[in-house]
């Protein structure tokens, strides 16, 4: 099985409480952790994003990927009309040149509205285009917030980043049914049997790997996944073949 | 691969199971839950992961045990009548309807059942040291079985004021603080130290990177036991997160099964 990691973040974040036992500060770091798991790459944010500010982040993300391999970024948004970022057209190109194939929010931290129609000019390019959005509940925004943004653009390749570990299909299992282009990424989904359960039910397409390291070990979910009861192939999909297939939707055969 | 500085982490990633090194599960539950969905929560569907996962030994308290005064300790007495090694179970400790009489004759009954009593204070805002359940430590005092307690950080009810208070007052009793009074780990460790009947078992923390490695740094890997809430949490979730640990291979061996060993050869139920 060939690993990629959809949830990834590195930088020091400023405040105790939220900060990992474990920070990860450098994407080097990054890298050699996934060298010392066997990961081929994945999916990162950084969390000078939400710390020093959108333009900042991103641009410090763009220039660090530069220096590792196997690494993609997740583009901070913002809303349009301060024009603090790209405007909506000019994204993609923005996306490919700088290596960040998906999209993130975290409205609470940036502050404004969590609504579909706030982001609205972006959200239309990113499912016009095949670009993922990444809904992480850790990060700023709520279920519900995310369910009436999916109502609003119900085609929309989002990933779902569910944010505890008590056992939750009830709450993510009707996202997975309701919206078919939309993921959901496995950190906190580690429930006995659980996996199998939501590949019989919506198919191995739907879910990615993923750890949220530092904040989580890599090697519960590896050991899970390796050990699960689905085909091998489901299980080089949800390992790292969905994702690379979710990247190239945006990079090509980058 | 998930470490490639672990021979044991090699071991487990060929075939999910090491053959002499078993898994000694001591928080576990059964049965259906209000709160959430659990695909596998019945006797047979979790004997699948329990052989899957090589489990040797898995100590539960049926949710039904817990929550329902009706169904009540059925729940946790067929499955081990049915089935016998390696389940067994904790008496829950039904604070909401405590009768003591009829929980001591269980007990007497049931040696081969029963290793001792399952507290879960934050579901029933009692304090663990609370007048009804004065009998229940002082029987299990007595004899020198264990008591799993919910604990978690910052509680009232059984958060680490009332586990030392427990642990003071009731020191041969083997107090195993399920989920390491979470959040609170610095305290955790302070008084795993100064008694030595407290054991941190590691259901709900191995989801959070880097406690583990404080808990050997700073207490040492003989007094941390291994548990998943099974049905809830994968066993080879916690297994592979183990494996990501910063310690060592021996520390890891400790805590998947060498001190649930000792621990039950000591009160005389291994």
């Amino acid at each position: 099985m060939i690993f990629y990691d959809a949830n990834l973040s590195y930088g020091l974040e400023s405040n105790e409480d939220a900060r990992p036992l474990r920070p990860c500060r450098t994407i080097g770091e990054l890298r050699a952790a996934l060298d010392r798991a066997g990961i081929a790459g994945g999916l990162v944010r950084t969390v000078a994003a939400d710390l020093e500010g959108v333009v900042t982040g991103n641009r410090m993300l763009a220039h660090d990927l530069k220096t590792v391999q196997g690494l993609y970024g997740m583009y901070t948004l913002l809303p349009s009309v301060t024009h603090e970022i790209p405007a909506p057209r000019e994204l993609p190109d923005v996306l490919r040149r700088d290596r960040m194939p998906v999209l993130r929010v975290n409205p609470r931290v940036h502050r404004y509205l969590p609504k579909a129609g706030v982001l609205a000019d972006y959200l239309g390019i990113a499912e016009e285009a095949g670009i993922p959005v990444m809904f992480d509940l850790n990060c700023g925004i709520q279920l519900g917030e995310v369910w009436d943004i999916m109502e609003r653009f119900p085609n929309l390749p989002a990933i779902l980043g569910w944010n505890n570990v008590w056992p939750s299909d009830r709450n993510y299992g009707p996202f997975l049914a309701a919206f078919p282009r939309m993921k959901l990424e496995l950190s906190n989904v580690m429930t006995d049997q659980g996996l199998e359960w939501l590949v019989k039910e919506f198919g191995a397409e739907r879910f990615l790997f993923a750890s949220r390291f530092p904040e989580m070990y890599m090697g519960g979910g590896m050991l899970m996944l390796r050990c699960a009861e689905i085909s091998d192939e489901d299980k080089e999909k949800i390992a790292g073949g969905n994702f690379l297939s979710m990247i190239r939707e945006v990079m090509g055969n980058d | 691969m998930i470490n490639e500085k672990s021979a044991l982490a090699r071991e487990f990633w060929e075939k999910g199971y090491v053959e002499d090194c078993p898994i000694y599960d001591f928080h576990g539950h059964m049965h259906e839950m209000a709160g959430g969905f659990l695909p596998a929560p019945e006797t047979e569907q979790m004997l699948h992961t329990i052989r899957r996962a090589h489990i040797e030994s898995f100590i539960f308290s049926s949710h039904i045990a817990l929550n329902s005064p009706e169904i009540a300790e059925r729940a946790n007495l067929e499955p081990v009548r049915k089935v016998g090694r390696p389940l067994r179970a904790y008496l829950g400790v039904k604070t909401y309807d405590a009768d003591w009489e009829r929980d001591r004759a269980l007990l007497e009954e049931n040696p081969d059942v029963y290793v001792g009593c399952k507290f879960l204070l934050d579901y029933f805002h009692v304090p663990l040291e609370g007048e009804r359940h004065v009998p229940y430590w002082e029987y299990l005092n007595e004899h020198g079985l264990l008591a799993l307690c919910h604990t978690w950080g910052w509680s009232r009810w059984d958060g680490p004021d009332n586990v030392e208070r427990v642990a003071k007052t009731y020191p041969n009793v083997s107090i195993l603080c399920g989920h390491s009074m979470h959040g609170e780990w610095d305290r955790a460790i302070a008084i795993a130290k100064e008694c030595p009947n407290v054991y941190l078992e590691l259901t709900a923390v191995m989801d959070d990177r880097g406690v583990l490695e404080r808990f050997v740094g700073e207490l040492g890997s003989e007094r941390i036991l291994f548990g998943t809430d099974l049905p809830w949490f994968s066993t080879f979730y916690y297994i592979g997160a183990i494996l990501d640990a910063d310690i060592t291979d021996d520390d890891r061996r400790n805590i998947f099964y060498r001190n649930g060993k000792k621990l039950l050869a000591r009160i005389g139920r291994e």
